[in-house]
């Protein structure tokens, strides 16, 4: 059996966690805000109608990041009213989030956006293949 | 084709081709696990498939018909 790069190992791992964590539901993160730590999921399309709902009501400008853009508005109550709704699905959270920082704000806002996307999938599960064709590549004689 | 634009119509195309209900994907599974399951679907390709030939096997072809 031939040497592996350890580099093929840590890419294939890396694509078996998100895609086993997303299956049994534990791709969370966890954000703190005023002191307390609150658990995001990745979002339904429910919430992403909900934050999305409230932060339509905000003048947004282009940005290099995603937390380059929402920190451009310092409307922190639409803020905290879009984290809430992709925490738990309602604006009960409002009130809380409110009394905490700006910047804590908008850095649990950017974590919950960012699992939007499957990026971070696809991007993990092409390096596993293509990090497998260089290991393995069948020959032809 | 056209459409997909909007949640809305990508709501009916997730149930369309994935067979979830409404509730199932406006409610329970995650956006990006939906955008996943419809990327890695099986599903039939269409076309002709090219087989690339390197020098050498080209070289051992004609070695044996010799």
């Amino acid at each position: 059996m031939s040497a592996c790069p350890p580099f093929i190992f840590q890419d294939m791992n890396k694509a078996a966690k998100l895609v086993s964590s997303a299956v049994v539901g534990a791709d969370f993160e966890v954000i703190e805000v005023n002191g307390t730590s609150y658990v995001v999921k990745p979002p339904t399309i429910n919430r992403i109608a909900g934050a999305v709902s409230r932060l339509s009501r905000l003048a947004l400008h282009d940005g290099a990041t995603l937390k380059d853009i929402l920190s451009v508005q310092e409307n922190a109550r639409e803020y905290a009213m879009a984290l809430s709704y992709l925490i738990q699905e309602n604006y009960d959270l409002a009130d809380e989030l409110s009394k905490g920082s700006f910047d804590e704000v908008v850095t649990g806002l950017a974590t919950a956006i960012d699992m939007i996307s499957a990026k971070s999938f696809s991007i993990a599960a092409s390096l596993t293949k293509n990090a497998s064709v260089l290991v393995a590549k069948p020959l032809r004689w | 084709m056209v459409g997909g634009q909007t949640l809305v119509g990508q709501i009916v195309s997730f149930m369309d081709s994935l067979h979830l209900s409404y509730d199932e994907v406006v409610y329970r599974i995650p956006y990006r696990v939906l955008q996943l399951m419809m990327r890695d679907k099986p599903h039939e390709a269409f076309g002709t498939v090219v087989k690339k030939t390197s020098g050498r096997e080209m070289a051992a072809r004609r070695k044996g018909n010799k």
